[in-house]
């Protein structure tokens, strides 16, 4: 490949770059002016942000599938997945437009942090080598610290970014311990190289090797993933955290953490799909889903109950992964891509009403939403198309992935995890539902005479979710088909 | 034929939604506005409901060309799932039935929802409901779930709008939330059905897995069919049983839900918390019998195992409930709640007739159910709201002599036939085709149709259960009838009862017309002197599509005994009401009910409708809740304070277990070491959220040590 | 020459001294410390393998030279948040980072 070309299809992530850069430089080219750098900086970044996602979507249409050296794959899911962070990150942005000013007054670099994370997410997502993989792993986990932790005066924030950073740090160097073994195994670091070394046969030192390796690295991407057991850190931090790094985490970085799990095991290590991954993967399915719902029915703050929620979200999720198939219309991971396409909408959508009662009241917990219709119901019938999309309630996006995840499990013979996951979606229901009681029919405190103010920038963020959410859920083909051809590159390697 | 009509099949369900998004977006604020926007959207879907309906009918043999325009959706598997509209017979009745009702209910709800009594009149701003504009936009949006569910090409779509139904049920029972009954009802409507909608997911999703697509038209294929009912799957207790059997007993399960049958019944006749048009349109005309459509559109799968069990067990259910419900019926004294029951025991006479064959009986006592119960409930309803209305007249003179005051109890009513003529001709008009009075009334027709298959065919059990539950009905309809409207008034508040406006009396006398022309459609040809006058219409229209489907829809023979057995339960029943409750009317609210003394403990016991609800919440309830104290404590008692100081316990003997592997002999250490570790990871299984991250850490190593212990050994 | 195994046996105990120190310790820079240990230990596994499975390519040693480098990243941002935590809990004692839970 020619130095233009690669430069070419390094080009989303080299904005990136440069928007984060030029954050930083205009905050202290204006730092006489803190006013006008905090009028300015954030449509610098939203601005930075829309140029990358134009020229994503432009490789995209190039529907390349190119190798920079053998450490970065550009291929149609890893723009999917650039395409999400970055859009996932634009909506951040708009919600912590009131949010973060009004708490902190270091503002630009925030929106400097969400452009740097949204780096770290583009290199991961098109990382094909372990090295690059650690590298922007633990780019993304140190921006995220950061961002957890931004409110540094907030007792809740640093609690959260430190138990994070902790958990982080111990399981990165587990994962590390487990790559360090898989490198041992095979003499090579990147994926493809590897899969050739394993495509031999699993006999003597390598598979003895290889087994182990995948269940140390299962740690690291659990935690990125936020899977049960590797989930705990979640519920703190996304607690602690500035509501709109709580939006981004649940999602985008979430949705990085998948991308890389697909990569890593498709690409690497096919060989150990039989033996090895799909049961540990089913079985941590089955106990994120399990536990994420049965402990989210505890919950009685908002925050800490739509953690739990993604932690469950998550479980769902990883079926997809499960129930992998060859069948690309289909499969398993064409339904993956489409639920947490949709999951981004929804979850972000929920955050960004969480953001907006508390900008109003101070408070996330649930008696805060008591009558929320009269107050506002804008925010009321919007939280209310957010949790019916979660809760998988058609014709909502949140409907048609898991439609599409539960029919690829059934598919591919999984009916137990199937059947196990309609029964959580069940139990799921009953405390969305549980949060449409407070919206609808508690009386609040006041009587409901104080309406909640809704920002212009709130507004535009809500209504590209609601609108996206019910969008995916209406005209399902052309995601569909999206998502199909993202997956289907990935497969064909495989 | 002509496409133009059926092709715009597809916009009949939208302008309620339109009206949906326009009352809740824009015109909120103008009560008058919306009620208006409303109406309009739903008299748009009955204009072009009913110009189908008259294209569809005027062609010959309609249903074995039935229209069907379906475009992609999704693809799934091998196949696409659609979306899409179809036209048969079915859909033309229930598209007769379905937007005319919802019209006239609209209408009537523009006067009945005033200014509720429960809300302190401090809050009385215009003499309406504080949410009038919301109650319309709800309405609205259940006018399109329902249009939506009868053109629906297939189970998906179907399921779809059954779920928005749902959701509109849900919202509407709980409309006046301020009572804490209503909510809770709303909640059980909702937690009840959903109990059978799942199973019925199930089945669909099982049904897809099986036949590869949900589409009518792939399901019902010869072929498709031909399979389910030849493949066999082992369920237990039961031994191999053909696939059709088993889907079709999973998706009735949806319909058991939704059409509050027997076990699942318990839910509609607490959902009459809801305003009264509610009670009209959802939990008696249309969304109840949703389930039962579900049932006609899915007979082809229920029946392709001929005489299977599949078809036992919906008539058992049916019949059963029809006789249960009615005899329950018998000793409310809510005027609601006597209609609620009798709703389901009506819809356990569908399911009946689905499970012994009789699909055009079905579709035909479906839709004329619908107009006579929408009319007693709107009739009811008028009642309810005079009743109110004299509680205040009395309550403002000052001669209040009642604490609490309930306008829905028979008990307090009496004589009003005087008070409120054209509610109680309609009403009695209503309450006559529900007894099925001979020749007259609609509901005469549609029973006896039933009730002659039944005697046909020889299901000789069905028809006696039938036959006896019609008995009860009339007689349940009678007393209703004689404690409301005659005799003399028992309180104050009937004293002072007026007719109710015209916005709620018109859509009473059309509903009432109906209620007694709308059977003349369905005469059997055999019928002594006026069947061959009309060559009863509905049958053959309906019947070509049965043909087209491989249904056995042949014209009965006339036998007159099943039609003398019929006008004999509905004369003698009303007689019966005559003669207990007509001829010495009950003068005082707090006298005896004339039943309570023969029936002795009988009466109690069907007072308290067989004491189902107490042993759901004995039992299943019970448990439920038993089971979230069990989780809550595991997670606060046992877990987070015990636990944790017991990993941090375990952690530490960890520590020292390790130092005193450096610092004592090997052995010793070991030991420790793993007793240690033994402890930690029997704490692993329960260890939850902590708040410290080291117990967080124990959990993920100790994760990820057992991954190692599972894949290391070789050839595991 | 020294085997293979030598090395990952010293390495795994590294390791495992690194992950008692981080789930004993109760400073957070203890923790901090445990987790140095352990990364560590993988340094030491791939220059290990570096040597013996594919001397002749580069990949080990510069894998283990950007965990350095990124260990050092990572302890600067965690020492900060631990000074942060001081600042507003006047303590880096991580059991009593408990506040956030259930």
């Amino acid at each position: 490949m020619t130095t233009a070309e690669t430069f070419l299809y390094l080009s989303p992530e080299l904005t990136l770059l440069l928007v984060a850069a030029l954050v930083f430089v205009l905050d202290l080219v204006w730092r006489r002016d803190p006013d006008r750098a905090h009028r300015w900086l954030p449509w610098v970044a939203m601005g930075g942000l829309a140029v990358a996602l134009i020229i994503t979507v432009a490789l995209m249409a190039r529907n390349p599938s190119a190798h920079i050296a053998t450490m970065m794959v550009i291929d149609p899911m890893s723009l999917f997945f650039v395409a999400i962070a970055i859009v996932g990150a634009m909506l951040v942005i708009l919600s912590a437009l009131d949010y973060i000013p009004a708490r902190t007054p270091y503002v630009s670099e925030f929106y400097a942090l969400v452009v740097v994370a949204v780096l770290a997410i583009a290199i991961i997502v098109s990382a094909n080598d372990l090295i690059l993989i650690y590298l922007g792993m633990e780019f993304l986990s140190i921006t995220s610290y950061i961002l957890v932790g931004f409110l540094k005066r907030n007792r809740g924030s640093v609690e959260g970014a430190l138990k994070y950073f902790l958990y982080g740090a111990a399981a990165s160097a587990v994962m590390l311990y487990g790559m360090s073994f898989l490198y041992g195994a095979t003499g090579a670091t990147d994926l493809e190289a590897i899969a050739r070394v394993f495509s031999g046969g699993l006999t003597g030192d390598l598979a003895l090797m290889g087994f182990p390796a995948i269940a140390l690295l299962m740690v690291g991407f659990g935690f990125k993933a936020s899977l049960v057991p590797f989930h705990q850190w979640a519920p703190d931090a996304y607690e602690g955290a500035p509501t709109p790094v709580t939006a981004f985490l649940a999602t985008a970085s979430k949705a990085a953490g998948f991308a890389i799990i697909a990569r890593v095991l498709l690409v690497g290590l096919p060989m150990f799909q039989e033996k090895e991954w799909v049961p540990i993967l089913m079985g941590l399915s089955i106990l994120t889903m399990t536990l994420g719902n049965l402990v989210a029915i505890q919950q009685r703050d908002m925050k800490r109950l739509l953690a739990y929620s993604s932690i469950a979200q998550a479980g769902y999720i990883l079926i997809g992964l499960v129930a992998i198939g060859r069948d690309v219309a289909f499969g398993g991971l064409s339904g993956l891509l489409v639920y947490l396409f949709a999951y981004l909408f929804t979850n972000i959508g929920a955050f960004v009403v969480v953001i907006a009662v508390e900008n109003a009241t101070g408070a996330t917990d649930l008696p805060a939403y008591a009558g929320l219709i009269r107050r506002s119901p804008l925010l009321a019938s919007m939280l209310l198309l957010f949790l019916l999309s979660l809760a998988g309630i058609p014709p909502t996006g949140g409907f048609l992935g898991k439609f599409l995840v539960f029919g690829a499990a059934i598919r591919a013979h999984f009916l137990t995890l199937a059947i196990i996951a309609i029964i959580n979606s069940v139990i799921a229901a009953f405390y969305y539902l549980n949060v449409v009681r407070y919206m609808f029919f508690v009386q609040p405190p006041d009587g409901g005479r104080k309406a909640i103010a809704v920002t212009p920038a709130i507004r535009v963020a809500l209504w590209v979710c609601a609108a996206m959410t019910l969008l995916i859920g209406v005209c399902a083909q052309p995601f569909v088909t999206w998502a199909a051809h993202s997956a289907s590159l990935l497969a064909a390697v495989w | 034929m002509s496409e133009i009509p059926f092709s715009l099949t597809w916009l009949i369900p939208l302008p309620p939604l339109l009206a949906f998004a326009l009352i809740v977006l824009f015109t909120n604020p103008d009560k008058k506005l919306s009620a208006r926007v409303a109406i309009f959207g739903v008299a748009v879907s009955w204009v072009l409901g009913w110009w189908i309906v008259l294209s569809s009918v005027v062609i010959p043999h309609f249903g074995e060309h039935a229209f069907r325009l379906a475009v992609h959706w999704l693809p799934a598997a091998s196949s696409v799932l659609t979306v899409g509209v179809i036209v048969d017979p079915v859909t033309a009745g229930m598209l007769f039935m379905v937007p005319f009702v919802c019209l006239m209910i609209f209408i009537y709800s523009v006067g009945y929802m005033t200014f509720p009594g429960h809300l302190p009149q401090s809050l009385n701003v215009d003499g309406l409901d504080p949410r009038y504009s919301r109650f319309f936009a709800y309405i609205s949006l259940f006018a399109f779930g329902m249009l939506g569910l009868v053109i629906a090409e297939n189970l998906l779509m179907l399921f779809i709008f059954w779920e928005v139904m749902g959701l509109c049920s849900y919202l509407l029972i709980g409309f006046w939330f301020e009572k804490p009954s209503a909510y809770k009802a709303g909640l059980k409507a909702f937690i009840t059905t959903r109990v059978g909608d799942t199973i019925m997911l199930a089945g669909m999703v099982l049904l897809y897995a099986q036949s590869g697509s949900l589409a009518f038209a792939d399901i019902f294929s010869p072929g498709n069919l031909e399979r389910l009912a030849t493949t066999t799957v082992n369920v237990p207790l039961f031994g191999p049983t053909p696939w059709a059997t088993v889907l079709a007993i999973m998706i009735f399960f949806g319909a058991i839900g939704k059409s509050a049958q027997f076990p699942l019944h318990v839910w509609l006749p607490d959902a009459m918390e809801g305003p009264t048009p509610v009670s009209a349109l959802i939990h008696a005309a249309t969304m109840v019998s949703a389930g039962v459509y579900l049932m006609i559109r899915m007979f082809p799968l229920v029946q392709a195992v001929e005489h299977g069990p599949a078809l036992t067990f919906i008539a058992f259910i049916g019949a059963f409930t029809a006789l249960f419900a009615a005899s329950i019926a018998v000793a409310q004294n809510d005027i609601k709640r006597v209609l609620a029951y009798s709703t389901i025991s009506q819809l356990g006479y569908m399911f009946a007739a689905l499970g012994i064959g009789a699909y055009v009986a079905a579709v035909f006592h479906l839709l004329v159910h619908s107009f006579f119960k929408s009319l007693l409930f709107l009739g009811a309803g008028s009642v309810i709201h005079a009743m109110e209305h004299g509680h205040h007249a009395t309550a403002e003179h000052g001669d209040a002599q009642e604490g609490s005051f309930d306008p829905n109890d028979m008990r307090n009513m009496g004589g009003l036939f005087r008070k409120m003529p054209i509610t109680a001709l309609t009403f009695i008009a209503g309450g006559l085709a529900l007894s099925g009075f001979p020749i007259v009334t609609a509901g005469f027709w549609s029973k006896d149709e039933i009730l002659a298959d039944a005697w046909i065919n020889g299901h000789s059990i069905v028809f006696w259960t039938l036959a006896f539950a019609a008995f009860l009905t009339a007689f349940y309809t009678g007393r209703q009838i004689f404690l409301v409207f005659f005799g003399t008034p028992r309180t104050s508040a009937a004293h002072h009862v007026g007719e109710s406006v015209r916005s709620m009396t018109y859509p009473l006398i059309v509903l009432a017309i109906f209620a007694v022309v709308g059977g003349w459609v369905g005469i059997p040809e055999g019928f002594p002197g006026l069947g061959h006058i009309l060559n009863n219409p509905f049958h053959h229209f309906i019947a070509s599509q049965a043909e087209a489907l491989g249904i056995e829809a042949a014209v009965l023979p006339f036998n007159p005994a099943p039609v003398s057995i019929s006008i004999l339960a509905a004369l003698g029943g009303l007689a019966l009401a005559w003669t207990v409750y007509g001829v010495q009317p009950v003068e005082s609210r707090d006298a005896p009910d004339p039943l309570e003394r023969p029936l002795g403990g009988l009466y109690r016991v069907l007072q308290n409708k067989y004491y189902i609800d107490e042993f759901y919440a004995a039992t299943v309830i019970r448990f439920t809740i038993w089971l979230s104290h069990l989780f809550s404590r595991v997670d606060r008692d046992w877990i987070i304070d015990p636990l944790v100081n017991w990993v941090g316990r375990s952690g530490r003997r960890l520590a020292t277990g390790l130092r005193r592997l450096v610092d004592e002999p090997i052995i010793d250490g070991l030991v420790n070491g793993v007793g240690s570790a033994t402890n930690a990871s029997g704490a692993f299984l329960r260890l939850i959220q902590t708040g410290r991250v080291q117990n967080y850490l124990v959990v993920m190593l100790l994760t990820a040590l057992m991954l190692l212990a599972l894949y290391t050994t070789p050839g595991s | 020459m020294i085997p293979l195994s030598w090395y990952l046996v010293v390495a795994a105990a590294l390791f495992s001294i690194g992950v008692y120190g981080v789930l004993t310790r109760r400073n957070a820079v203890g923790v901090l410390m445990g987790v140095e240990l352990m990364l560590n230990a993988v340094n030491l596994n791939l220059v290990a393998f570096w040597r013996y499975v594919t001397p002749t390519k580069m990949t080990g040693q510069v894998f283990a030279i950007i965990v350095i480098t990124v260990a050092a990243a990572e302890a600067a941002v965690g020492l900060a948040l631990v000074i942060a935590a001081y600042r507003t809990r006047r303590t880096v004692n991580v059991e009593e980072l408990d506040t956030l839970k259930g």
